[in-house]
């Protein structure tokens, strides 16, 4: 029993996506999938939820060969692939959306309301969302958008549930909940196939781990057994160091200068303000729970909430849009690239020149050479952007920003979702950039990516925010996941989460 | 992959590549069914109504590629306006006659274009629907001027647009060539401005955080396809030598279809006018032919009604099928 997937192959003209895969997987077994951007698990993932087709190969599933030619014919099956690309209707609200794959219907034809509700209802209560009855998905916050895929996935009494990349977006105790949920599929002998950037969840929740490189599978091993440096090196191909090594220890701060201030920061969903003192040179993580505002503070920074009044470096000034904040050299990258960083049918030069050469009108002698110097990986510069790799479109977008030579750079969660191998090259990139003398505001889901990075530089902080304001500031030594979290949960604090913590710390 | 196999794939990439072919299998599809198809004169006379075509199919790519579902329906009906109250210009002087009458129905379609582009942007109303309207007011605006009986003579100096430079070139054609590579290269590839519509039209988010006013390069647009429209009304009543009522309105529908051929996305920030002259040509073949088989104009514009759909359907396909 169980999933059995052998040399499995899938080539886009002359990329190959997948070479020769191979692996199986036990009923009731949670596998981790781990691999760089780039790696095919996102088109394994397709290949055995039906969404593409294989070139050759086999699955097995249960003893029986199976080919899905389509999703519907793999739901049949009970095959259920949820992935990072979501598939819900953002006008429908969200126990429709949960029950869209088999609506209930009274007498046969009409849509049964009620039977909506009921089985929406069992789900997320489940999963502890019942606030989220009757909403919209398009009110929703992204990261209660995944949950709602899952819950729509959980809804269809998945056999195999694929996850793709679902939790990048989830704040802690979203992950939690779905860890929860699928230790519970788990014990009903359900397998899943679990694939995730972020190697905490995978201890938590995985029981065995198979390492994608190029295409192929590289090895499984039990997910105790390897330690993150390990697993690390198997998917570079090359011993690396680990991510968690990357920075110094942090040295608190003797002298500052402020660069920026800004005494008030709307943060409109919680109708409150928050000031703010930039120093030159300085990272500030901005950590939080979901939807505590950070986004909100640094989009704000960047005029998109309206008018914003600072003063920098002692002169007054006002930012009403991105324009203006480009004028005063500021940068924004958001982690949604394909909403507000990718120009999806142009090619890499005009992608990666957009800034410097029609807004600051400065003239790009060599694109060639921009991209050689952020390490993307590419064929030619008059290549089609999305021909890339999500990482590497990402560093196409970070380049963008970092080539106009910023003094304040806004990141929201600019990491999500792509590999850790691009993602240390852009904490690189960011504390190079605050070496220079700018400063960083970087919003992050993840709390060990802002422990991380604000080690790398002299000067950082971690401001935490806690509905619309900074619940707390965080300097030098006291910069640990276990003081974040502490400070994102002011009210309620989970002692199972504290005592995990402690353990990890 | 080596060089020889990445270079077809190059070729078979090419945007223009269907449209080319089509054009060439037309002109002999065209040769085999009418005798004196490719005439001097035929060609002469293919080549002038595809230049016309090839002006409001300009005029329609900038506000496809300026994206928003963007689309100008009013097209044609600027076009009949200035057809209409272009040709009523008249100096003692040839030459002061034509500059004036460029610049003012240069004028009169970029101030449509502007109200189209202003209810686009300001008041926010879907492009279709916008221009749609702004199509019915201009109408109604060149019916209320003249009562429904247009009484305009056009002079020999507006009518000098259908001479003959040489062979089966002729003075529009020449002109719409120039406009086409210029406004191509230097205005839609090198200048700041198109390099921005083409970002604004593919990612107005995205462009908008990159400080991009796409506001306004995206209004600019709606004013471009106006301003380009204007002209090609006056041109089209130059060759036409008398003007109607409403006599361009047909060239609204066939300027979608003529970028739609031409390789350029109707979700926006992709596209070229290049495109739109060979799109004009397909479609100015299909009907060429038709023509000269002497069939019912009915029959005829059923006809070209079904070919347009099939190649649209390809067209729209086409992507998807080189994956």
């Amino acid at each position: 029993m169980g999933i059995i997937i052998s040399d499995i192959s899938k080539r886009y003209g002359a990329v190959v996506a997948i070479s020769r895969a191979s692996m199986s997987v036990e009923k009731g077994e949670i596998r981790a999938i781990l691999g760089g951007n780039g790696s095919g698990k996102s088109t394994l993932a397709k290949i055995i939820g039906g969404i593409i087709s294989k070139d050759s190969g086999k699955i097995a599933f249960n003893d029986r060969e199976i080919n899905f030619t389509s999703p519907k014919n793999a739901k049949k099956n009970r095959v259920i692939i949820t992935s990072q690309e979501l598939s819900l209707f953002t006008n429908l609200t969200v126990e429709e959306n949960i029950c869209i794959c088999d609506i209930p219907v009274k007498t046969g034809t009409f849509i049964n309301k009620n039977g909506i509700s009921e089985k929406a209802g069992k789900v997320l209560e489940i999963m502890n969302l019942t606030d989220l009855l009757g909403k919209k998905v398009s009110e929703l916050h992204p990261n209660q958008q995944y949950m709602v895929e899952l819950a729509k996935a959980i809804v269809q009494n998945p056999k195999l549930l694929i996850i793709d990349e679902i939790t990048s977006a989830l704040y802690r105790q979203d992950v939690e909940i779905v860890d929860k949920i699928l230790k519970n599929l788990k014990s009903q002998g359900c397998i899943i196939l679990f694939i995730s950037h972020r190697m905490e969840e995978l201890y938590n929740i995985c029981d065995s781990v198979t390492i994608m490189r190029n295409g192929e599978t590289i090895g499984t091993y039990p997910m105790q057994e390897k330690s993150e440096d390990e697993l690390l090196s198997l998917m570079v191909g090359t011993s690396m160091v680990s991510y968690h090594g990357e920075g110094k220890s942090h040295i608190k701060p003797t002298t500052k200068d402020i660069f920026i201030h800004v005494p008030k920061i709307p943060i409109q969903s919680y109708h409150t303000t928050e000031s703010l003192n930039i120093c030159k040179g300085e990272i500030i993580g901005v950590a939080g729970l979901q939807g505590h505002g950070q986004s909100e503070l640094v989009k704000a920074l960047y005029g998109l909430s309206g008018i914003i009044y600072m003063e920098i470096e002692g002169k007054k000034c006002a930012i009403s849009n991105p324009r203006s904040a480009v004028k005063h050299r500021f940068a924004f990258i958001s982690g949604d690239r394909e909403r507000d960083g990718v120009f999806n049918e142009r090619d890499l030069k005009d992608n990666v020149v957009s800034v410097l050469e029609l807004v600051r009108k400065q003239k790009v002698s060599s694109p060639k050479e921009l991209l050689d110097s952020y390490n993307i990986r590419y064929d030619n510069t008059r290549q089609i952007i999305t021909e890339l790799s999500g990482g590497n479109q990402q560093k196409v977008v970070v380049g963008r920003w970092l080539s106009t030579d910023p003094k304040l750079l806004l990141a929201d969660d600019p990491t999500k979702g792509i590999d850790i191998k691009a993602r240390t090259d852009l904490h690189q990139e960011f504390a190079k950039l605050a070496e220079q003398g700018s400063a960083v505001i970087i919003v992050s889901s993840d709390d060990d990516e802002l422990v991380s990075i604000t080690s790398m530089v002299e000067r950082s902080r971690v401001i935490v925010m806690y509905e619309g304001h900074i619940s707390k500031i965080l300097e030098g030594d006291d910069i640990t996941r276990a003081n974040i979290l502490a400070a994102s949960m002011p009210v309620a604090k989970p002692n199972k989460i504290k005592e995990r913590d402690k353990v990890h710390a | 992959m080596n060089n020889s196999a990445k270079k077809s794939n190059d070729i078979l990439k090419n945007p223009y590549l269907p449209a080319i072919s089509v054009s060439v299998v037309l002109l002999i599809v065209g040769q085999i069914l009418t005798k004196g198809f490719l005439s001097q004169n035929n060609i002469s006379s293919i080549m002038m109504t595809t230049a016309i075509l090839t002006l409001a199919s300009m005029a329609q790519a900038a506000v496809v590629i300026s994206g928003d579902m963007g689309l100008d329906m009013s097209v044609g009906a600027i076009m009949s306006l200035t057809a209409l109250f272009g040709p009523m210009i008249i100096f003692k002087s040839n030459a002061i006659t034509m500059i004036v009458a460029v610049v003012s129905v240069v004028l009169m379609g970029a101030f449509v274009g502007l109200l189209n582009g202003i209810g686009v942007q300001y008041l926010k109303i879907v492009p279709l629907v916008m221009t749609l309207i702004m199509s019915s007011v201009v109408n109604g605006f060149a019916l209320f001027i003249t009562k429904g009986q247009p009484s305009v003579s056009v002079s020999k100096t507006l009518q000098g647009v259908g001479a003959v430079v040489f062979g089966p070139l002729r003075v529009l054609t020449l002109i719409v060539i120039i406009l086409l590579f210029v406004l191509e290269i230097f205005m839609l590839r090198r200048s700041k401005y198109g390099r921005s519509l083409f970002l604004a039209g593919n990612n107005r988010n995205a462009a908008d955080l990159c400080g991009i006013n796409s506001r306004k390069v995206i209004l600019i647009a709606y004013v471009f396809s106006g301003l380009i429209s204007g002209l090609a009304g006056l041109m089209l009543v130059g060759y036409a030598g008398s003007a109607q009522m409403q006599m361009a309105n047909q060239y609204t529908m066939l300027s979608v279809a003529a970028v739609v051929i031409g390789g350029t996305n109707l979700a926006g920030g992709k596209g070229s006018l290049i495109g739109g002259a060979l799109g004009s040509l397909v479609l100015i073949l299909i009907t060429n032919i038709l023509q000269a088989l002497n069939m019912p104009a009915g029959l005829r514009s059923l006809i070209q009604g079904i070919i347009l759909v099939g190649i649209l359907m390809i067209n729209s396909r086409s992507p998807k099928l080189r994956q």
